[in-house]
């Protein structure tokens, strides 16, 4: 008798384990981790701290910031592509940097931008060419006067340095050779100052500080108004994306609780607060907005593909 | 200024500052100590802790963390041979030979006497070279780090001991080894045998890890008996003899805390390459080189100073340029900009409380640290007297929990496996160590800066001879080269005389 309610006890166990993953399940139910693509202490190293404990009241989970850097930020967009897609793993991603393989055509990169399950971009912000406070040039026609190849400083062939520097030369009609290797925007600073390279292109905030104290001072903005005056409107599509993405596959339920956390959180009162008082922009777009976003800029990229060897 | 400094003290001295403040060295003290945790992991950890504080108190918690996590590691480099955090490997090379020897007390009390004293240097130049930051920091290009690379490099001749082939081998590994993984100037990634893992290269802290300490306990395990080879020897009354031959040897410690400060000072260097090029500097000015690597207490003051003084000179970019000079001060700007400060180029004219509280954490801090590890070394030194049956499994397992925790990657713990095994054999055949761990620390800075130099100059090679800087770099490669052969030579020619006198 014992015996068979043992039994009876155990095939029920089993009968109920094996019925969860039919039955709705409740999400989220334990720890999200929150993927930086790079080291601590970045812009998005920053982002992504400030808004998890924001996202973490409104899902009532633990939301951890992980860093996995490496190959310029590959190899954390690589492992999420790779992870499992039930909502437990989303990872902050940069965009031009990581549509250089779908620019490229290449294959073996580990990942697909445009497979990703996009839950939303959390800013944006546009760009502008910068030399040093005390250099003698002051346009892009005095660039061109100059008669040779001209340098611009970047973090590596593969991130949205690189790519930016490409087609804005290319829509420019300028003649760029780009000095990779320096880390981060502010190493990208250094190298102006200090006179390794002619120019670099940064994003208008991380440029902002250093026009304050005259160290940089901007040729040209990218922005909608720049990129007119310059006659070139399409420069000002170059903008910088900090974009929130899960593994490809997401259910849509899961994906729509993230989706709704995460764009109620870049539009909570605190955050707003916060990234007003440390001045960093904030552009909150929802999952599907970002997707068609993404797909247009992908197009956008790849007619310079020529440009990208 | 001196507004500041009041307001500064004002927000340090009270009982909730203090607090974390003493907190804040403790931590570090630990997360130094334990392999393969830092001060970037601390600092990161403790960052949701920071939210409800004040700015100025988590820039207290944050900053006892930063000066006292090399402190904490000098004292796993020195009795178990792993360096708890990266710039405390050159630290290793002199250090656990000593343990061996059983003066691990004159050891931990160097090594703490010449951290604090280190780090005070750093932060008194940091003051110092406030008005002429800017220009220190752009005193140097890719042409001068490949350079100064190259000059580290050059300490690989005199740090063979003696195997000057074996040298060369393992210092051609320890290049190759330097090179795996994702090079930024050419966007590809090399070496990486499809394992995803190696795109990020092999990092140094597992790669030590398996290197010093597991070899070690593999090479113990086999041999038995206690760190210290002659139990009897161990004499833990030595811990204020460390003390005075820091001060007894003071050219070597000011020379160790200048070139901390002013490598921490150069954006993209580091404190573990700081560290390296005090130690190689050391030797190769040193008038019997021949001791080095065998227990020379020398050789200890001269990184552990180093790497302390980096503190102070990681932040003349910051008050500069408002931009980083270590991994530490990176997240401790993350954690500004966190805390709704926007640190930039103004950082001083806008957040000038901000930056003397820091400075002020950062002296207390670095002091308190090496108070503490005075106090306690005399108990620490007698790990060295545990039996291996002990030791072993204890130091095996914390070293490779330290492996997987840097980034919570089993991958890690396969590195320090991996270089245990080729470690063990480096010791049962009579490789040096010390010259693998030169290249592998400063391969990639050599091959990045030789690199950018070429794009910068157009390939062309005249960019080292047409600048002052890199003419005096070049200078002291070729006499730091020259010297053994010059003191070989005076030494015969002494000889010779004497013979024939």
């Amino acid at each position: 008798m014992l015996v068979r309610i043992a039994l009876g006890a155990i095939a029920l166990a089993i009968a109920t384990t094996l019925a969860i993953p039919g039955a709705v399940a409740k999400y989220p139910e334990k720890t999200i981790t929150f993927i930086i693509p790079y080291k601590p202490g970045g812009g998005f190293d920053t982002y992504v701290r400030a808004l998890a404990p924001i996202m973490e009241k409104r899902l009532g989970v633990t939301v951890v910031p992980k860093n996995i850097p490496g190959a310029g930020g590959r190899k954390g967009a690589t492992h999420l592509y790779k992870s499992k897609p039930d909502g437990y793993r989303i990872s902050i991603m940069n965009l031009p940097g990581k549509a250089i393989a779908a620019i490229q055509g290449k294959k073996g990169v580990g990942y697909d931008i445009r497979k990703f399950t996009w839950l939303g971009q959390i800013a944006s912000d546009s760009y502008v060419i910068a030399v040093a406070g005390k250099s003698k040039i002051k346009s892009i026609a005095d660039l061109k006067k100059l008669g040779r190849v001209i340098k611009t400083a970047g973090t590596g062939k593969g991130a949205t340095s690189y790519v930016v520097s490409q087609i804005a030369a290319n829509i420019l009609g300028l003649k760029v050779k780009l000095v990779t290797g320096y880390k981060g925007s502010s190493g990208m600073s250094i190298a102006v100052i200090r006179g390794d390279t002619d120019i670099a292109f940064f994003a208008y905030r991380s440029y902002s500080k250093f026009a304050k104290s005259g160290d940089l001072r901007a040729i040209a903005a990218l922005d909608e108004k720049g990129a007119a005056m310059l006659g070139k409107p399409g420069l000002s599509k170059l903008r910088i994306h900090r974009l929130v993405a899960a593994p490809p596959g997401l259910p849509s339920g899961i994906k729509k609780t993230l989706e709704d956390a995460l764009f109620a959180s870049i539009n909570d009162a605190g955050f707003k607060k916060w990234a007003k008082k440390a001045r960093r922009p904030l552009a909150a777009l929802k999952g599907k907005a970002s997707e068609k976003l993404i797909d247009e800029l992908v197009m956008f990229y790849t007619g310079h593909k020529d440009k990208f060897k | 200024m001196f507004d500041s400094v009041l307001l500064a003290l004002d927000n340090l001295l009270t009982v909730n500052s203090m607090g974390f403040l003493v907190m804040g060295t403790c931590i570090g003290l630990v997360f130094g100590a334990i392999p393969g945790l830092g001060g970037t992991t601390a600092i990161a950890l403790l960052i949701p802790l920071t939210f409800g504080m004040k700015e100025f108190e988590a820039i207290t918690l944050m900053g006892g963390v930063m000066a006292a996590t090399s402190t904490g590691g000098s004292v796993s480099a020195i009795l178990l041979n792993t360096p708890g955090t990266a710039p405390n490997a050159a630290t290793t090379f002199d250090g656990y030979p000593l343990a061996q020897q059983g003066k691990a007390g004159l050891a931990l009390g160097a090594a703490a006497t010449a951290s604090a004293l280190g780090g005070l240097i750093g932060v008194i130049t940091l003051v110092a070279v406030i008005p002429i930051a800017k220009e220190i920091v752009l005193l140097f290009a890719p042409p001068e780090f490949f350079l100064l690379a190259v000059f580290g490099l050059c300490a690989i001749a005199v740090s063979t001991g003696g195997r000057l082939l074996q040298g060369l081998i393992t210092a051609c590994v320890g290049l190759i080894a330097g090179f795996v993984g994702y090079d930024a100037v050419s966007g590809e990634v090399r070496y990486d045998f499809g394992i995803d893992f190696l795109w990020d290269g092999v990092k140094l802290v597992p790669a030590l890890i398996g290197l010093f300490a597991i070899a070690e306990m593999i090479n113990l395990s086999v041999k038995g008996g206690t760190v210290a080879e002659n139990p009897e020897m161990v004499k833990i009354q030595k811990i204020f003899d460390g003390v005075k031959v820091v001060f007894k040897n003071y050219p070597t410690m000011l020379r160790g805390s200048a070139i901390g400060t002013f490598i921490g000072a150069v954006p993209g260097v580091g404190g573990t390459v700081a560290a390296f090029l005090s130690y190689s500097t050391q030797v190769q000015m040193a008038k019997d080189p021949e001791t080095y690597g065998k227990g020379n207490i020398l050789g200890v003051i001269a990184p552990e100073s180093a790497n302390n003084a980096k503190d102070g000179g990681s932040l003349i970019p910051t008050l500069a340029f408002g931009i980083p000079g270590s991994a530490e001060t990176a997240v401790f700007l993350g954690v500004l900009i966190l805390h709704g400060l926007d640190p930039g180029p103004t950082i001083l004219f806008e957040h000038e409380d901000v930056i003397f509280t820091l400075i002020l954490t950062l002296t207390i801090s670095c002091v308190l640290a090496t108070l503490i590890v005075l106090a306690l070394a005399r108990s620490l030194a007698l790990l060295t007297l545990i039996d291996v049956h002990v030791l072993v499994p204890a130091v095996t397992v914390v070293a490779l929990v330290g492996a997987y925790a840097l980034n919570s990657e089993i991958g890690d713990v396969f590195v320090a496996l991996v270089f245990a095994v080729v470690g063990y054999w480096m010791i049962r055949f009579d490789y040096p160590r010390v010259t693998f761990t030169i290249a592998l620390v400063l391969g990639e800075i050599t091959e990045r800066s030789f690199h950018q130099t070429m794009l910068i100059s157009d390939q062309n090679w005249s960019i080292f001879v047409t600048r002052n800087i890199s003419i005096i770099l070049l200078v002291l490669i070729a006499a730091s080269l020259s010297y053994p052969s010059f003191r070989r030579w005076s030494k015969k020619r002494r000889m010779r005389r004497e013979g024939a006198a």
